[in-house]
Formats: structure tokens, sequence, C-alpha cells
């Protein structure tokens, strides 16, 4: 039943480990005619790369548990190179919800819903665990008509259910749909409540939905990250009432950040990333809030998030690269400054010149070790039998060069194009 | 098969396929989201688990694995704990091939291991001892229902976490992290290199919770009910839990559920590690 193809066939078959100091025989291609070793040198970055500052002393210690026994090995691919994206584009988040926390004496006056399509799904979290009684909760439809909570409001499931079924909302929390026949529009609900509650209304079905996409993924203390954010109904790009943001720290610390809006309709707005906090590791969340009318002019709003990386620079490739063939290998071995000591890793895919001039890709290698502070070196290995196999001649490349602290879950360095052996002469 | 000097031959080993024709050949079950201590009753079942091994040479030869999942994937108490038990597990019964099921987030844990192997020296051993992966429903590209389960959840730092869920796990399985993950730090998705090993991916396409229907009960009634529930925050296409573009997104799709299960049936995320429709008879016939 499973249609095994050539090339998952070839990928399942070597995974190739190089030995750190065999003597190259010259056996595939035009290895043989390499010098015993080349001293090279990264490519200049291009724009889109990230190339990390000067390293930092100041980091906190990698973990204890991080493994600090040296690790080289490579795998061959049989992929083409238009199946491998060059560097990878920031991720765009969408949403069609949004949420507040709403406390006690807001509830009991009344908190406004912006309601844009009949039939939108409500879900309450109180944040006592306590879970509330629909015949406790009210509604003020649009046309001004008070409908109680449980003629409102179709419970949508038993929240036992939710929790089995791996939805671990927060205890207490209810799922609700608005009954359809209510419409849309400014709804208020209204309710006594013995604590503050988790307001989320989903509005699947909308053709309105907010995104959010930052100008990086990868950030460092310092940096700046463009966040662009769009409101849009179907094709119709909407203006807001009111827009914030906010980069959410794992420990919950927050830093706003403004938002305008652009010529396109688009908000844009500059973030300056600050010092981490807690953790080295955890994601950093971007939030956005914007309200607003859709484009038959009902009330609308949204919320949507994002995630960066946020880690610290302690560790950079100093630029220098000593290429040799080892056992009719190719061996890269990688200068690194080291700043703080961690367990660092360094991935790179190596293309070859395929038969009709074209760049291929042929492997994966990867390495890592402990490197203490100072000058360190990672050695990307890729071995004979997988240069034989793919057939490919010089020149070789490096494409998507990585480093990373392993030890603080941060990417350091990825460059697209990082090196190229051109000729195969001394 | 190339010797390197005995650092690297420790650590890393030469990876190449393990030959199948003389393989002790083994199987691993690998769990989802959850800290596990016994996943055998708790989480995959006696019935399902002995259902499949019985397609092994020697039906002893296999491990249900039992680790917190809760954690990041690539936590001590998560890949680290996943990596100790295959680990003893080919170990101490001499398996040279494994086929490896995961179910759910666990395929993440195994990905982890597969795209990075040198983050662990363990790792290398394992990936070469791996035959290949067959994951049932899995979360490669996250879910929209980890993004409502954390949205809204703020971190009191003076009463720990007391808004909201705390799942590291859940945290990780939201589609903007799984797209860093995916993008930095995995391999197998589109655009991404290969990962080392082959993972072929089962997709549940739809949740059935009628209660006049016998095939709702399979797997538990409550969970297909909650699942259909969760079904308003994914696309049409849902295991209930996950959206078949999560379930595909990574390595190669083995099948769609209704193409081949037992009355055409689909297997909500509550099934796919359950003897359900024939599910285990597939990878019987797999391992």
């Amino acid at each position: 039943m499973k249609t095994r193809t050539l090339r998952t066939f070839l990928l399942g078959h070597v995974l190739a480990v190089i030995g750190p100091a065999a003597c190259y025989s010259g056996a595939p291609g035009d290895l043989g005619e390499l010098a015993p070793e080349r001293a090279l040198q990264l490519l200049a970055p291009a724009e889109g790369d990230l190339v990390a500052a000067a390293p930092t002393e100041d980091a906190p210690p990698a973990p204890p548990s991080i493994d600090r026994a040296p690790v080289s090995l490579s795998w061959p691919i049989d992929q083409d190179a238009s199946d491998l994206a060059e560097r990878p584009a920031p991720h765009r988040a969408d949403s069609r919800a949004w949420w507040q926390l709403a406390g006690p004496a807001e509830l009991a006056a009344g908190l406004p819903l912006a309601i844009s399509e009949p039939g939108a799904l409500l879900r309450l979290s109180p944040q006592d665990g306590a879970a509330l009684a629909v015949g406790g909760l009210e509604l003020v439809g649009p046309d001004g008509q008070t409908i109680p909570g449980a003629l409102a409001l179709t419970p949508l499931a038993d929240p036992t259910h939710l929790a089995d079924a791996g939805a671990a909302f927060s205890p207490g929390t209810s799922l609700f749909t608005l009954r359809p026949e209510l419409g849309a529009g400014t709804f208020t609900l209204r309710g006594q409540t013995s604590g503050p509650v988790l307001v989320y209304v989903l509005e699947r079905a909308s053709a309105t939905s907010l995104s959010l996409e930052p100008s990086s993924a990868i950030a460092v203390p310092g940096a700046r990250v463009r966040v662009t954010a769009a409101l849009r109904d179907g094709e119709a790009v909407l203006a807001a009432t009111s827009i914030t943001g906010a980069l959410i720290a794992p420990d919950g610390a927050a830093t706003s950040f403004t938002l305008a809006r652009g010529q396109g309709g688009d908000y844009a707005g500059e973030l300056d990333v600050p010092a981490p906090r807690g953790p080295l590791g955890p994601l950093y969340t971007l939030q956005v809030d914007i309200a607003g009318a859709n484009a038959r002019g009902l009330p609308v709003r949204r919320t949507v998030t994002n995630a960066l990386a946020v880690g610290l620079p302690t560790a950079r490739f100093a630029g220098t690269v000593a290429a040799r063939p080892v056992d009719g290998g190719l061996r890269f071995a990688l200068d690194v400054e080291v700043g703080a000591a961690s367990r660092f890793g360094a991935s790179a895919v190596l293309y070859g010149t395929n038969r009709r001039g074209d760049a291929q890709p042929i492997a994966v290698g990867q390495a890592a070790r402990w490197l203490e502070p100072g000058a360190g070196e990672l050695a990307l290995e890729f071995d004979a039998a997988t240069l034989a196999a793919a057939g490919m001649q010089p020149p070789y490349e490096l494409r998507d060069l990585q480093l990373t602290d392993q030890g603080r879950m941060h990417v350091l360095h990825r460059q697209a194009r990082a090196l190229t052996l051109a000729d195969t002469h001394p | 098969m190339r010797h390197g000097s005995l650092p690297l031959m420790t650590l890393a080993g030469a990876l190449l396929l393990p030959g199948l024709a003389h393989a002790n050949v083994g199987v691993a079950f690998v769990h989802g989201t959850g800290k596990q201590t016994n996943a055998l009753a708790d989480y995959w079942t006696v019935a399902f688990v002995d259902s499949v091994r019985k397609g092994l040479p020697n039906p002893a030869n296999y491990v249900v694995i039992n680790c917190d999942f809760e954690q990041y994937m690539w936590d001590p108490e998560a890949a680290g704990c996943l990596a100790g038990q295959l680990t003893t597990f080919i170990n101490t019964r001499a398996i040279t091939s494994m086929v490896v099921i995961t179910h759910s987030n666990g395929g993440n844990v195994v990905r982890w291991i597969l795209s990075n192997p040198t983050y662990d020296s363990r790792y290398p051993k394992i990936i070469q001892t791996i035959k290949w992966v067959d994951a049932l429903a899995p979360s490669s590209l996250g879910t929209p229902l980890a993004n409502a389960v954390i949205a809204g959840n703020v971190f009191e730092k003076s009463l720990g976490w007391l808004l909201g869920y705390k799942s590291e796990a859940v945290t990780m399985q939201q589609t903007s992290h799984m797209a860093h993950y995916n993008a930095n730090w995995l391999y197998g998705t589109a655009g991404r290199p290969a990962l080392p090993r082959e993972f072929w991916a089962v997709v549940g396409t739809d949740v059935d919770s009628s209660p006049l229907d016998p095939d709702s009960y399979c797997g538990g009634y409550s969970l297909n009910v909650g699942l259909e529930t969760t079904q308003n925050w994914l696309s049409a296409c849902s295991d209930g839990f996950l959206e078949c573009s999560s379930q595909a997104g990574a390595g190669y799709v083995w099948f769609y559920d209704t193409e081949y299960t037992a009355g055409d049936e689909p297997l909500s995320h509550s099934q796919s590690r359950r003897d359900c429709f024939g599910l285990d008879l597939f990878l019987r016939e797999d391992v």
C-alpha cells in the first residue's frame, strides 16, 4: 500500500558518518584533483540572511542536561534544487477570532461583543475555574432586546468531552454558539461572576481576517523587527478604529509597539527587540488587537498572534573555512568564535553540479560539539559513498548554512549561499 | 560503511539502513501529548498493541514508550526520555530494524530526533536502527485548536501559570510555533531537506459522533463527541484535533483513512490510536 518511489528508497538506505581523520583515496568525481586543503571564506551574506553579531559572554548557562559528546554525520537527499526553499519566509498568521479578559465589574455592567457574522462561537473561561451557569448570563442584542443566556446561547459540548478529546481548555470553560437568528452587530454580555472571565469569540465563517507577519522570525536584543498587519474582508482592505501591538515574552512581560496605516491600507510598526527575559528557548508571542468595521459596516474585532524567536548572539562563524578531501569525501571545517559556552551545531546542504550544469542538492551535513569561549571549529563531512552515488561534479556549494546554539535553542546564523568550492585544482 | 576513529564511531556510528534479510525486527509505540506512565493501557490499549505486534517475527520485540510529552519536543523529559527508552529497547532486545509507530505529537518528537541527529549522541544509533516511521495523525504543522487553547493565557509572575493552560507541548503545537520549528529546526516539510528516514503519515479526515452510529463508539464515544465540537476550529477535512493539511505536512502520506478503512470509515483523532476499522491490521502488515 505504501508507494515507495525511487526517491524514498534511496533516502532510506544511506546515512553516512565520516571519520575525523581518514585518508583521501581519490575515488569519486574529480575529488582526486583537489588540493590537500583549501583555505576558503564564507561568501558575503545576502539580504535576508541571518548573521550573528559579535558574540556575547553574558548569557545564561546552557542547561546541564545538554550532551557534550561531539557528533558529526550526513545523509543523502534525492531532491531537486527547486524542492528546497532558498531561505524560509517568515510565517504569516491569520485570525478570525478575538479575545479579551473581562473583570467581574465589567461583566456586571455589560461587555460589548463585536459580532460580524451570525452564529459566532463563544468561549467563556472563568479564571477561577468555576463554570458559569448559562442561566446567570444575558445578552442584549443589536436591537436593544435583552435575551436570557439560555435562549441566546446554545451549549456546544460538555467540557469534559473536550478535555477527553485533548482540547484542554482551562477548567470551567464553556463553549456556546450565539444563535444565528439573532444576527450580527454589537451585543452586550452581562453576568455575575466571581472573578475575571476570558471571553473568546470565533467567527469561523467570516470573510474578515487579520494577518500578522514579522520581517524576521529570529531576532536578538537591539534588533528592529518590522511587523505588518492587515485587516481584510475578502479582497477589501479595512481601516481600524483601534490597533495595538505587543511582544510578549515567555514570562508574560509585554513590550508594546505602535502600528500605523500605510498607503496600501496595511498597518506596519517597528519593534525594538528587548533583552531576553526568563529562560531562553521558548518562543515569544507577537500579538496585534484590532477593532473596526467590515465591508458591510458591522463591528469587527480580531486578535492575531505569531511567533518570534529571541535569543542571544553567543557565537558566530569567523568566516574562515578549511575544505579538504577526506577518504574520497569532503570535509568543511568552519571556524567559530564563541562568547558563551554551549553545545553548538552547524548544518548545511551540500550541492554539486549535475550533467546539465545545474546545482543540485546532494546531502545534508550536520556537526555539533561543546565549545568553550574563544576559537572553535565545527566540521561538516560528506562521505565518499554519498558523493559517488550522487555523481556530481564541482563546483560544490554549501547552502542553507546554519549555526545554532543547541543549548539555548537559538539559530545564530543562517545563510542561503554560504560557500563555493569552485575548482578542483590547487 | 566506513570506520572512523573511535570517538566519532562511538558517537555517531555508520548509519546504514538496517539489513532487512536477517534483521531482528522490533516495533516501538510512541504516544502523543501527555505525561504517560502506562501508555499501553491508557493511550493505545492492549488490544491495539497486541494486534499490531502479531506482525513481528518475534511479537515480544516491542516497546510502549512512557514519557512526558507535555514538554517541548527537545526536552530531556520528551525526546531525551524517548531516546533513552528506545536505546534500552534496541540494546536489550538486540533490535536491528525498528518500525516506530507514533500518534499525534509523538510524530513531532520523533521528527525532532530525525532532524537533529547531532543534538544527542544517542540519536544516531536510533536513527540507524529505524526502518521507517508510521506517523498516525501527526501534528506536523500544528493545529488551530492549540492556538485557541493558548489564546488569552497570561503568565502571572507572582502566582505561576494562573490563567489558562500550561502545557509546553500545546504551546509548541500552535500553528505559528510549528511553522517556526519546521522552518528552522525540523526537516521533512515542504521546502525543507528530507528526513534521514521515511516518515509515513496516516491522515484522519473526519469525526463521527452520532449516538446511533456504532462506529462512533470505537475509540470512546465521549472523545468523539468532543472532537466533533473541536472541529469548529478546523477546516472541513480534519480528525477533530488536526487538519488534514497538518497531518500530511511532513514526510509522505501513506493513506487517507477512508481510502482503506473498513466501511470507508474516517478515523477521528481518538480512533487513530485504537483498533478501529482495521487500522491495526494495516500496521500489523507493515511492521
